[in-house]
């Protein structure tokens, strides 16, 4: 892995958390929609780039992300 | 019965031969599992609403026009501001514009037929020199509203306008846009002095003694407080997730073996940004 891929990802992660504690609460639950999407495609590019890319990652990386996303579907539903 | 408890957590927890040097809560299957359950309880929540399970299920609800009025003055107290006197036909405006949102399902200022905040008070023989309006909905406890209201720095304007000496509220339930909803609808407003009411009868007296008038409040207790137990219980998968990766990790960095499988510390990052954003965010909107 490239050292640019790992910064890449820090800053996006940083920019997400600050979007977190100042943005508003509509821009906040999309922004982690958009974080859960941008990690899949970061994570399949960086796996791609060093040809070690298969069926068995693409899916981890795809449930974890699913998870994620269930797990604030359930938040948000359950908040009223 | 102790061993095999141990043998078992072992097998979930710990990379191992028997696991294929992967812990078991990591396989795919595993996460399948757990996705797939988060699916149902995504689908008993939502079908709980329409349901009479609502009744049992939902977010337990303490929204007190009382605790919206105390909340209010304090913040205009700490500004150096006077307080603002509960007014029945300001209220009553602000029920008749949750009723409004509600019967026309519309989240915002103005009605989808141009209906304008302002005539809600004409309506209600309010005559005003000045006027506000904020909303806020999806609230389960009065103080979130007005902090939130005082986050953002239009409605912080508005509630600390020192012109306002009177204010109204309203909290309705119904659904709004296919959702069950709990709408707070606050008026302020500065009385028209000058302002003659041409009626036969005597002019009525405004009530604007607190203890005279009391605006409809929302308190509900849920059986399962479903707003509570859904962040615990997500906050519990996301962290035995992460604790399970972050075993996975220290394992292998120790023992520098290759492996086909994501990156444990970039997953960890990930979930990690997930619960701050399970924590920090605020369900209620405000307009």
């Amino acid at each position: 892995m490239k050292q640019i891929d790992f910064i890449l990802l820090m800053l996006i992660t940083i920019v997400e958390i600050i979007v977190l504690f100042v943005a508003p609460t509509q821009t906040k639950k999309v922004s982690l929609y958009l974080y859960a999407a941008y990690y899949v495609v970061w994570s399949l590019t960086v796996h791609a780039r060093t040809k070690t890319l298969s069926v068995k990652i693409v899916l981890e990386y795809f449930l974890l992300a699913a998870i994620a996303v269930a797990a604030l579907q359930v938040l948000f539903i359950t908040s009223l | 019965m102790m061993r095999s408890i141990m043998k078992y957590l072992k097998h979930v927890f710990l990379p191992h031969q028997g696991n294929n040097y992967r812990a078991k809560v990591l396989h795919h299957d595993s996460l399948t599992y757990i996705m797939g359950l988060l699916l149902i309880t995504v689908l008993i929540f939502r079908t709980s609403a329409t349901t009479s399970f609502h009744k049992v299920l939902g977010a337990s609800l303490n929204i007190q026009t009382q605790a919206l009025l105390l909340d209010t003055n304090k913040e205009r107290a700490q500004n150096g501001l006077g307080a603002l006197t509960l007014n029945k036909q300001l209220s009553e405006a602000a029920a008749d514009k949750a009723h409004d949102m509600f019967a026309h399902d519309y989240w915002n200022h103005y009605s989808p037929t141009g209906t304008s905040p302002w005539y809600f008070f004409t309506k209600h023989d309010y005559h005003y020199l000045y006027a506000g309006e904020n909303l806020a909905k999806d609230f389960s406890d009065s103080s979130k509203v007005v902090h939130a209201w005082m986050q953002s720095p239009k409605h912080r304007e508005n509630i600390l306008r020192s012109e306002y000496t009177e204010i109204g509220f309203a909290v309705e339930e119904g659904i709004l846009q296919g959702k069950p909803t709990v709408l707070v609808v606050q008026l302020l407003a500065t009385p028209d002095p000058s302002y003659v009411p041409i009626k036969d009868t005597a002019p009525q007296q405004k009530s604007n003694a607190l203890n005279a008038y009391s605006a409809p409040s929302v308190q509900k207790t849920k059986l399962i407080n479903t707003a509570v137990w859904g962040r615990n219980a997500m906050l519990f998968v996301l962290a035995v997730l992460i604790s399970a990766l972050a075993i996975d990790m220290y394992i292998f960095e120790k023992q520098k073996m290759y492996r086909s499988t994501g990156k444990s510390v970039f997953h960890i990052i990930f979930l990690f940004v997930v619960i701050v954003g399970i924590f920090v965010i605020n369900t209620g909107a405000i307009i």
